[in-house]
């Protein structure tokens, strides 16, 4: 049943862009999960694409990532508060991380200044978390440093603190050294299980990127279930 | 007296605005790999191990040498002294008397004239972001113009002191980089031009004795000046030599490679990136306002054409060559400057609506480029998006000193009897400058075979492959940015790694 459904998203990654998939999942049978879809934008590589050499990044990808979650997941923070460690963002607006619009290019992302910067978003309750995706910039090839994702229940995250990713290897940010690899921005994020956590606020951490200094959103969606 | 007082107001005003632009967080910006690799040439000097022209790496000793001095007052002897405000001095330096150049023309085209010119040269985008950059252009534009203003004296007073003034000015700029000869070259084409226009019955034949002995005696000095610095205060004179072998051995690095249009569109054409409209061009429009302006008068009409001419030669020079990189135009771009300030020549006898206008486009030209100054030099000072950013360091790699020095620090690596790092690959500049602190590091262009065996091995893009190939078992990969799309990898030992992670895991 599990390697049905895995197949089934891999054939629902190769749609179109104008064939978009939901970005609400839905159930396609009663067992006890479902496979997390959700809108992928366009392709859009700016300028002569720079390639990125580096071989034991994870595998740059084809197709949308997969995840099973489960059936009552759905989509937590469309159009929720967000705040940052940087209160004037350089280019756009923090609230363009939660707004639905994944396009690359102008006018579409935030950029944050350089150095570990966070942003958190306010769930309004605490939930069930099922997925964080998320979509730094795709319209060049690069790779985020110090990607951090984090969730909690406290909004100063002073405790009860849970960390969904870390490849902040030399603790850059001072919160913990990370192990997880770097990745290649492409077009279909970045999937990080949320492993079931209980918590109503989200902080992404990151600190520059390989093209750059700067710190840059597109959007962050967060899955999960909430009463 | 009052004219008077307000003219050096203006003069010390702009100094003070120039050395605000120039000096304000000097060090904020990471250093290049241009910068790097003279601050390792610059080491042989104040290291006291001499200095030995290299024909095919090195340009001109001209600028080591002042930074040399500017090292020692700063109490910096070696390499791993060395900081980048002492290394980046000596450019801003450059930067402020070229600021100030334009004193020496104020006697021939006027005062408010040349305060026009110096306020374009104190405002310019592209002389501030690289005068606050190690690198030899700075210092070219500044002999460039003393250069200039020597000869117009020469021409005018046929002098004895002149003539050596005017030599050592030349053989100092031949000492600063080799290419003062396109200079010299753009500058002949533009007399000649002058001479046909204004002398067409000229001939070879009636130039008088003593003018054959000035060309000698400027030729003797720039001869003597460039070969003293180039041989080390004639210690090593095979560095003579070797100044003029450079023309033909000199070894650019690839991927410079641009197109005739790429100048024009660096500084002429406007571009919006990260919130800024990108431009030179409205001090290009003063110039040629400034050449409409003197092009009656014979006097400063000569000036006016020569500069203008001087800045078209320059810059057709400059785009036929392949090789382009930003800080080629610094010299050209003075001459614009300069010519911009001419704008202002005999402005009393513009109407009042022409004189309002002039004042209105200067005011909003040096308004926007000190914004343009700030921006290129503030938070997108080595960004990419920033058109005078130029193969820029990333501020990741400031990073790798200290986090070296963790590693070295723990237990598992001090009872180590060597703690060796490697470097693979060849583009690797400015990483020396980061791994400067620490004594045992190797450069390999290729993976050698004893590779798993040193602690820490920075591979470069190209030999990344190579690397993970021998390196899968025993080392852990991180990620670090060295420049602008040019990510190193750093493979650091398993058990080191292991260690690591065990102090403040998250």
């Amino acid at each position: 049943m599990l390697i049905s459904l895995l197949l089934l998203t891999a054939c629902s990654d190769t749609k179109k862009p104008d064939n978009k998939s939901s970005d609400v999942a839905k159930p396609e049978n009663d067992s006890q999960g479902l496979p997390l879809t959700t809108e992928i934008p366009e392709e859009l590589l700016e300028g002569t694409p720079q390639p990125i050499k580096v071989a034991n990044l994870e595998p740059v990808l084809n197709t949308a990532p997969s995840l099973i979650v489960d059936k009552d997941t759905r989509l937590l923070s469309r159009n929720k508060p967000v705040s940052g460690s940087d209160d004037f963002p350089i280019i756009g607006d923090l609230s363009y991380i939660t707004d639905g619009d994944k396009e690359a290019g102008e006018g579409y992302f935030v950029e944050l200044i350089d150095g570990p910067q966070w942003v958190q978003i306010d769930l309004g309750q605490t939930a069930r978390l099922s997925a964080v995706w998320i979509w730094h910039y795709h319209s060049q090839k690069r790779a985020y440093h110090d990607v951090i994702v984090q969730v909690s229940n406290n909004a100063d995250f002073n405790d009860s603190v849970i960390t969904l990713f870390n490849n902040d290897y030399d603790n850059t940010s001072g919160q913990g050294k990370g192990t997880d690899q770097p990745y290649v921005e492409t077009r279909f994020g970045k999937l990080i299980d949320a492993r079931s956590s209980e918590a109503r606020y989200v902080r992404l951490w990151s600190c520059g990127n390989t093209s750059n200094d700067m710190n840059h959103y597109i959007e962050v969606e967060v899955f999960g279930s909430a009463e | 007296m009052r004219r008077k007082s307000l003219t050096w107001v203006g003069w010390i005003a702009l100094f003070f605005l120039a050395a605000w632009l120039r000096l304000n967080n000097l060090e904020s910006t990471p250093i290049h790999a241009d910068e790097a690799t003279g601050a390792k040439i610059l080491s042989q000097r104040i290291e006291g191990t001499g200095y030995n022209f290299d024909p095919k790496h090195y340009h001109g000793p001209f600028p080591s040498l002042v930074a040399e001095s500017i090292a020692r007052l700063s109490g910096e002897t070696s390499w791993v002294d060395l900081s980048l405000f002492t290394l980046r001095l000596g450019s801003v330096i450059a930067g402020l008397l070229t600021v100030m150049s334009p004193l020496l023309w104020a006697k021939t085209v006027g005062v408010v004239p040349a305060l026009a010119a110096a306020a374009c040269l104190a405002s310019s985008p592209l002389l501030v972001y690289y005068n606050r950059i190690y690198i030899h252009e700075s210092w070219l534009l500044l002999f460039g113009i003393i250069t200039l203003a020597a000869l117009h004296r020469l021409y005018a007073r046929k002098n004895l002191p002149m003539a050596i003034i005017s030599g050592i000015s030349i053989g100092l700029l031949f000492a600063i980089k080799e290419s003062f000869v396109l200079s010299i070259l753009a500058w002949a084409g533009s007399a000649t031009l002058l001479l046909v226009i204004h002398r067409p019955k000229l001939r070879l034949h009636r130039l008088r004795p003593q003018s054959l002995t000035l060309v000698f005696l400027l030729v003797l000095a720039s001869f003597c000046t460039s070969s003293y610095l180039y041989s080390d205060g004639f210690r090593n004179l095979q560095g003579i030599i070797d100044s003029c072998k450079t023309y033909i051995d000199y070894e650019t690095a690839p991927g410079h490679e641009k197109k005739f249009s790429y100048y024009l569109h660096f500084l002429l054409w406007p571009k919006k990136t990260v919130g800024t409209l990108w431009t030179e061009i409205t001090v290009f429009a003063l110039a040629a306002i400034g050449l409409w302006r003197t092009g009656k008068e014979r006097k400063s009409g000569s000036i006016g054409i020569f500069l203008a001419t001087a800045t078209l030669l320059h810059w057709i020079l400059y785009s036929c060559i392949a090789y382009k990189t930003p800080w080629l135009m610094l010299l050209p771009w003075g001459h614009v400057c300069l010519l911009a300030g001419l704008a202002f020549y005999n402005y009393q006898t513009l109407s009042l609506t022409q004189r309002r206008s002039l004042l209105l486009l200067f005011i909003g030209s040096i308004g926007w480029q000190i914004v343009q100054s700030r921006e290129a030099t503030g938070t997108y000072a080595n960004d990419e998006r920033n058109p005078y950013a130029y193969v820029a360091t990333s501020r990741d790699a400031r990073k790798i000193p200290e986090w070296i020095q963790q590693i070295q620090a723990l237990p598992e690596a001090s009872i180590r009897q060597n703690n060796r790092i490697a470097v693979i690959g060849k583009q690797y500049w400015p990483l020396p400058w980061f791994l400067r602190d620490f004594r045992e590091v190797e450069y390999h262009p290729i993976p050698n075979k004893s590779l798993a065996d040193y602690s820490i091995v920075f591979a470069l893009p190209e030999q990344n492959t190579a690397c993970d190939a021998r390196l899968d078992k025993s080392h852990d990969k991180f990620l670090k940015s060295l420049r602008s799309n040019v990510p190193v990898s750093i493979y650091l030992q398993k058990d080191l790694a292991k260690a690591w992670y065990q102090t403040n895991p998250q």
